[in-house]
């Protein structure tokens, strides 16, 4: 099956014109956007196919996504497949929390394992443009305990005297 | 959903025939279309529009254009100074840092210019323009002192001398030609352009295209938009951008190729610059009628499509009628887009300003303004804010003098705007294209599709 994938792709010329962090920058935009386009999934070979990447790379750049929870992969015999990471339930679930130039974003997202608050750390640099640097997904239903849990990490901190210092 | 994106926001009762006011917003900013979106040159202009601003709380002024090349007497300073604090943490420049959590910010890349010879020198001294933009503008400038030389040269021995015209004209569509074909070149100028108007704060990322002269060109911005989208849409939000010549609009295939684009692309907001086109000659009915066309096609399609917004930068006359026909943002300089001071056949250049007459929606110099006021009792024929306070504009010096007309205009276009949105909220259009009728302008109803 052929993949969706954007309007305009630029072409392998192009993206050896990039300087290296562009390059990275691009191809996992270019990759994001693809499984933004795909949500039943997709798999590597179908990507290096749509976008003549290498194979190497699309997959290297597929498991970062999947290590900053941006995308989840499920094993399918003798391959895996890639999938956006869940839909937002609601326009409204989601809130910001600013410490200097980093963004925590806390948002509500539904995927076919459930429900689950997801909190992504986002960086802005010196042109205000903001790259995920990480995020745990939690599920809704372990997000008390998850609480309860953080509060009682946050008292031993206190204890040892490291989280005073820094205005607890 | 991502805050840097554009929304626009369609109300049932913001609607009436051809003119819609809608909800515009983009990186947490929302502003009310139409809105106008002077464009700005110096800080001096900046400093007006702040003032205006801040005094008024007009809230259909909420955007402003700035070309890149005239960031650095612009908003360079400015940024600096916002991001300072004084000792008990306020910042040293409140109306600007305000200006840029509310205001629309448009740096417009204004490649026009590489078409445009007077406009070259300072486009080779701006370090903020792409450095392959600078590296033209030098060539050209030596390539046409060089010719100059050889013309007089010619002259002198009666020979026939090359016409500069031709010379630039070739210079133009090479460079985009190699711009097009050199994958290196291109990567280059987008990635410039696009840290450039990063840098200074710009809301909405606008491509660096050329002046479609002719066919090849459309291709070339067609490239450079797409090329643009996809290496800066994880920056910000991207627009498209047509810059055309006059002469242009009357070419159907180009204009068809161009609507079959703007239906096709992904881009939230198209913008148009409708370069030195005077649409009020009479002998322009063809381009009038091409003008018209694009309006009605360009209101279906915001119709039509979820998220669409249209802009049209250098309006100059058709400043009201855009706004009318549900152009989200209308763009023109204080002076209309015109050089309104130039000297007339070897008259020295006046040091007086043109004022904006929101009657007959016209400039008028200054002495026409002293005989008009005269005969209207000494007094200013208009009601704003501007006007009716201290009305002894005639009695100011020249830099005071222009300053408040500028002034004036801000307020009067604020006031233009607003009478859009309540026209469209009573369901009465019609009243503006009564106003347009009523004006010095009324050929350009034309333009308004019925």
């Amino acid at each position: 099956m052929k993949v969706n994938t954007p309007t305009t792709i630029l072409s392998s010329e192009e993206i050896t014109a990039l300087k290296p962090a562009e390059r990275e920058t691009y191809i996992r935009n270019l990759i994001k956007s693809i499984l933004r386009l795909n949500e039943t999934g997709v798999m590597v070979s179908e990507i290096v196919e749509a976008t003549n990447l290498n194979r190497i790379t699309v997959t290297k750049h597929l498991e970062y996504l999947v290590a900053i929870r941006e995308a989840y992969k499920k094993d399918r015999g003798i391959g895996a497949v890639y999938y956006l990471n869940g839909r937002l339930v609601h326009p409204t679930d989601r809130l910001n929390i600013n410490f200097g130039n980093k963004i925590y974003e806390f948002v509500k997202l539904e995927n076919p394992e459930g429900e689950f608050v997801f909190i992504q750390e986002k960086e802005q640099d010196w042109l205000r443009v903001t790259t995920v640097k990480g995020g745990i997904m939690l599920r809704c239903s372990d997000l008390r305990e998850f609480l309860k849990g953080l509060q009682k990490f946050m008292v031993v901190a206190e204890q040892c005297g490291g989280a005073k210092k820094v205005g607890y | 959903m991502d805050t840097s994106k554009i929304q626009i926001v369609h109300y049932g009762h913001r609607k009436c025939r051809f003119s819609e006011s809608v909800d515009f917003r983009v990186n947490g900013k929302t502003i009310t279309t139409p809105t106008f979106a002077p464009r700005i040159k110096n800080d001096n202009e900046l400093d007006i529009y702040l003032d205006v601003k801040t005094s008024s709380g007009a809230k259909n002024l909420s955007a402003y254009v700035v070309r890149l090349f005239d960031t650095k007497r612009t908003i360079q300073y400015r940024l600096k100074k916002s991001e300072q604090r004084n000792l008990i943490g306020e910042t040293l420049d409140p109306k600007f840092s305000n200006s840029l959590k509310e205001d629309i910010i448009l740096i417009d890349p204004a490649l026009e210019y590489l078409y445009y010879y007077p406009m070259m020198n300072r486009l080779r001294h701006s370090s903020s323009m792409p450095r392959l933009i600078r590296k033209y503008a030098e060539q050209v400038i030596e390539g046409v002192e060089s010719l100059q030389k050889i013309n007089e040269e010619k002259k002198h021995n009666n020979q026939k001398t090359d016409s500069i015209t031709a010379f630039r004209d070739a210079q133009h569509t090479n460079f985009w030609s190699c711009i097009y074909k050199d994958a290196n070149s291109r990567i280059k100028l987008i990635r410039d352009t696009c840290t450039s108007e990063l840098q200074f704060h710009s809301d909405i990322l606008i491509p660096p295209v050329p002046l479609i002269t002719n066919p090849h060109l459309l291709k070339v911005t067609f490239d450079m938009n797409e090329k643009f989208r996809a290496l800066s849409s994880d920056k910000g939000e991207c627009a498209d951008y047509f810059i055309l010549k006059q002469q242009i609009l009357k070419n159907e295939s180009v204009m068809d190729s161009i609507k079959a684009y703007v239906a096709d692309s992904e881009s939230a907001l198209t913008i148009f610059k409708l370069k030195y086109a005077d649409l009020t000659n009479p002998d322009y009915a063809l381009e009038r009628n091409a003008v018209k066309k694009l309006f009605e096609e360009l209101f279906l399609l915001s119709q039509h499509t979820d998220n669409k917004a249209f802009a049209l930068f250098e309006a100059g006359y058709q400043t009201f009628p855009a706004a009318l026909c549900s152009f989200a943002l209308v763009s023109t300089a204080y002076n209309l887009d015109r050089g309104d001071r130039r000297a007339t056949q070897g008259q020295p250049i006046s040091e007086y300003a043109n004022w904006y007459d929101p009657e007959s929606m016209t400039l008028r110099n200054h002495d026409v303004l002293s005989v008009t006021t005269k005969n209207n009792n000494g007094i200013l024929p208009c009601y704003c804010p501007e006007c009716t306070k201290k009305p002894s504009l005639l009695r100011e010096n020249p830099i005071e003098y222009n300053k408040r007309v500028k002034r004036h205009f801000l307020f009067s276009r604020e006031y233009e705007m607003q009478s859009v949105i309540d026209a469209i909220e009573r369901q009465n259009v019609s009243m503006g294209f009564d106003k347009l009728q009523r004006s010095d302008l009324r050929i350009l109803t034309g333009l308004l599709p019925r």
